[in-house]
């Protein structure tokens, strides 16, 4: 429990820092901004209250938003995306491993699962973030398009520190 | 009443979704000017210090860069000070505290030690602040051109709205004849602006230089902001001119803030306008 607790409470400020000091940084177009912070929402046990999981969603995307000085943005989309990760688990995982209490990660839920749930998750953030960021009409495009590419980016990122992190068996 | 609370625990969920939905878009939407000043002040507080940090890191790497730049502005300047003396013949001038000679502009140089440029409403952070002379309204110029406007200043920081602000607007003209127009950013790509306003039977060619015009009261006039990149005339009366930015946003370290000292009394002078 309380290693549990550390592990996540490491890994989330970790990502933050990674997320500011770093990625923000990145900058390959106009268009490739990967948002690898949210695989820290994404990894929260399974057993997370899901009030919990908001709050923290809410507060994780609160201290991306203090560094990028237009507050709001990224507290909105983790929200949204701890909500569908709340009803995606609920849909997807069965009692038996809910009761084994699995970890929402490749090694813990298997590779194709996660493949869905990182897809999903990242779709929801990244359109969410992108659309209230364009907030008009014309820009909607745009935005669909800036989803697609920095959520491709961000998938590759995920996959990557899943394969980075994930314990042999 | 047991009801009551039975309702609330169960839909406790939805309820909690709701509120911080609404606390994030209220804090988005937050037109309240103090509450954002007073927010982005909390926030450097605690960033600032790792930006400067990893700015001092990040101003190695493009060392070069920077030095090719300066060096190319101070030719440019000594240039403009070779003919301006030229023109004035200063050894021999008898300097007049009059308003031909008064000072109208003062810079103040400072560090960028923070930038975006990949949202649609993008914000820059300066290492100078009020406790510098820096104060909300001021022009923000780099060693390519304009930059943007000081939005807010704590005592150490300021920060700034770029060119690349979905909410910028600003008045420009050609360089080459006085057709002025306004410039905002559509927010698809870092490098090009867009230009409104010029009529149809205004020449324009591309590569035609775009400079700050008169009218802007915040901006010195002739300060450079872009090149015409491509027109085209679909759109009625009005040309549609993309520009291409003078300032490479991505690679931007120093900078100079400049104080219109003549502002002040040229805003209340427009203010007191007699009411038709």
């Amino acid at each position: 429990m309380i290693r549990d607790l550390l592990i996540n409470l490491f890994r989330i400020l970790f990502l933050i820092t990674f997320q500011v000091l770093i990625l923000n940084n990145v900058q390959i177009g106009a268009y490739l901004v990967p948002f690898l912070y949210i695989w820290g929402i994404m990894r929260l046990p399974l057993r997370t209250p899901p009030w919990l999981l908001l709050v923290t969603a809410f507060f994780i995307g609160l201290s991306v938003d203090l560094f990028s000085l237009a507050p709001g943005f990224h507290a909105f989309s983790c929200v949204l995306m701890a909500m569908a990760r709340h009803l995606f688990v609920k849909a997807t995982i069965t009692h038996e491993l809910y009761d084994a209490d699995i970890s929402l990660s490749v090694s813990g839920a298997g590779f194709s699962w996660f493949l869905r749930y990182a897809a999903a998750m990242i779709a929801v953030h990244h359109l969410a973030l992108f659309v209230l960021e364009a907030f008009s009409w014309p820009g909607l495009l745009q935005a669909v398009l800036r989803t697609i590419l920095s959520g491709a980016f961000t998938f590759a990122l995920v996959l990557l520190s899943e394969l980075l992190t994930g314990r042999r068996r | 009443m047991r009801n009551l609370f039975r309702f609330l625990y169960s839909y406790h969920l939805v309820f909690l979704f709701i509120i911080l939905e609404l606390t994030a878009l209220l804090l988005i939407a937050g037109k309240n000017d103090f509450q954002r000043a007073a927010l982005q002040q909390a926030a450097h507080s605690v960033t600032a210090r790792y930006y400067t940090r990893l700015n001092k890191f990040r101003e190695y790497l493009t060392l070069r860069d920077t030095n090719q730049k300066l060096s190319e502005e101070n030719t440019r300047l000594l240039e403009r000070l070779a003919n301006l003396s030229v023109l004035h013949n200063t050894d021999s001038l008898q300097w007049q505290n009059d308003t031909t000679f008064r000072q109208s502009y003062a810079c103040i140089p400072a560090r960028v030690i923070n930038a975006s440029v990949n949202k649609q409403r993008n914000y820059l952070t300066l290492d100078k602040g009020s406790d510098e002379g820096i104060a909300p309204e001021m022009a923000v110029i780099g060693s390519q051109g304009v930059v943007g406007i000081v939005v807010g200043t704590s005592r150490h920081y300021s920060t700034v709205m770029p060119l690349l602000h979905r909410d910028m607007n600003l008045s420009v003209r050609f360089l080459k004849n006085q057709y002025f127009g306004a410039l905002s950013w559509p927010g698809t790509h870092t490098r090009t602006g867009l230009l409104h306003d010029i009529p149809l039977h205004v020449p324009v060619a591309v590569g035609d230089t775009i400079v700050t015009s008169r009218f802007s009261t915040m901006f010195p006039e002739g300060i450079p902001v872009g090149y015409v990149a491509s027109f085209d005339s679909t759109d009625g009366n009005f040309y549609t001119i993309r520009v291409h930015l003078a300032t490479e946003f991505q690679q931007i370290h120093h900078v100079s803030v400049v104080n219109d000292l003549t502002k002040q009394e040229r805003d209340s002078l427009e203010l007191n306008l007699p009411k038709p």
